[in-house]
């Protein structure tokens, strides 16, 4: 069924690092050109693995799309979340997760997280300005001592 | 806006939604500048006006009033171009937004979420929240819908 797009169709076959949260999180350009990442976790701050780098122009529209699954078997968690957003960094790679401010994008969700429970989310983006831009999505209050995240950088021209 | 204020908006927005007993609710709300327009399941969709560019502030919140735990419920919400009157839309390849959550809604259980983005260009656009999954104990899905013109 088309309906709920491929998000929650493709689910995660694969390469997911996370003990806790799969994720795979996609950013293609118009030129069908995508990037993928999947499951990082913080601290340390900017997590263990390089990002990938999408490459587009201004005024293009990137479409970003995520998946996230609770792989824990035995955890629930109320009033958790999950959060995404496109925020312009100081440079490509930086480890350090920009003030969130004047987002490009923004979305989140809250719900009582229970085993297995799956979220995703897609949108179409414009970056209208060139720079540096962090694509970030991650888990928010699962009452663990970390939280999990993936995160592609755009570099916009 | 910042996220903690976008985060603890949807916190707010949510806790203050309700659902009269024995309903499943969907409350839908959309803002642009300082206009903005609410619609709850089970009521026409009403219509939002907004400017190329202006950034939409979508909201919803769905609560079971149900006494019922409602199992393996998703969540649907997404915005495209089309009118909100249309029947049982389906999100197109161009889909500006869509997103999906699978949870379960024990009684008084509520989940919700929100995203911002500016409109691209003029035209009619709408945005459904809408359950799937829930008709197997409720007899029909919950729908919330809102058409945003945009000028």
């Amino acid at each position: 069924m088309r309906l709920i797009f491929s998000l929650l169709l493709v689910l995660l076959p694969s390469a997911a690092l996370a003990e806790h949260f799969d994720i795979k999180l996609t950013a293609t350009g118009p030129d069908g050109v995508a990037k993928e990442a999947f499951a990082d976790q913080s601290p340390p701050i900017g997590g263990l693995n390089p990002r990938p780098v999408l490459r587009a122009r201004a005024g293009d529209t990137v479409t970003i799309q995520f998946v996230m699954t609770n792989v824990y078997a035995h955890a629930s968690a109320r009033d958790a979340g999950a959060r995404f957003y496109v925020v312009r960094e100081r440079e490509l790679g930086q480890k350090a997760v920009p003030p969130l401010e004047n987002l490009t994008a923004e979305g989140s969700f809250s719900f009582n997280l229970k085993p297995k429970a799956r979220i995703g989310g897609k949108e179409r983006v414009v970056i209208s300005q060139p720079g540096a831009y962090l694509l970030r999505v991650e888990s928010v209050h699962t009452q663990r001592d970390h939280e999990h995240f993936s995160a592609i950088d755009l570099d916009i021209r | 806006m910042g996220l903690l204020r976008f985060a603890a908006a949807i916190t707010v927005w949510v806790g203050i939604c309700s659902a009269a007993p024995g309903d499943f609710t969907i409350s839908l709300k959309v803002q642009a500048g300082q206009r903005q327009q609410a619609v709850v399941s089970g009521k026409p969709a009403s219509v939002l006006t907004a400017k190329v560019k202006e950034v939409v502030w979508v909201q919803w919140a769905a609560v079971n009033g149900a006494v019922a735990t409602l199992s393996d419920v998703t969540l649907h919400v997404f915005m495209d171009r089309g009118s909100a009157r249309s029947d049982a839309p389906k999100p197109g390849p161009n889909t500006l937004y869509e997103s999906a959550v699978i949870l379960d809604f024990e009684p008084g259980g509520k989940s919700g979420g929100e995203f911002r983005m500016p409109m691209p260009t003029s035209g009619t656009y709408f945005v459904r929240a809408e359950t799937i999954g829930a008709g197997k104990k409720l007899g029909k899905e919950v729908v919330a819908a809102m058409e945003v013109s945009v000028q």
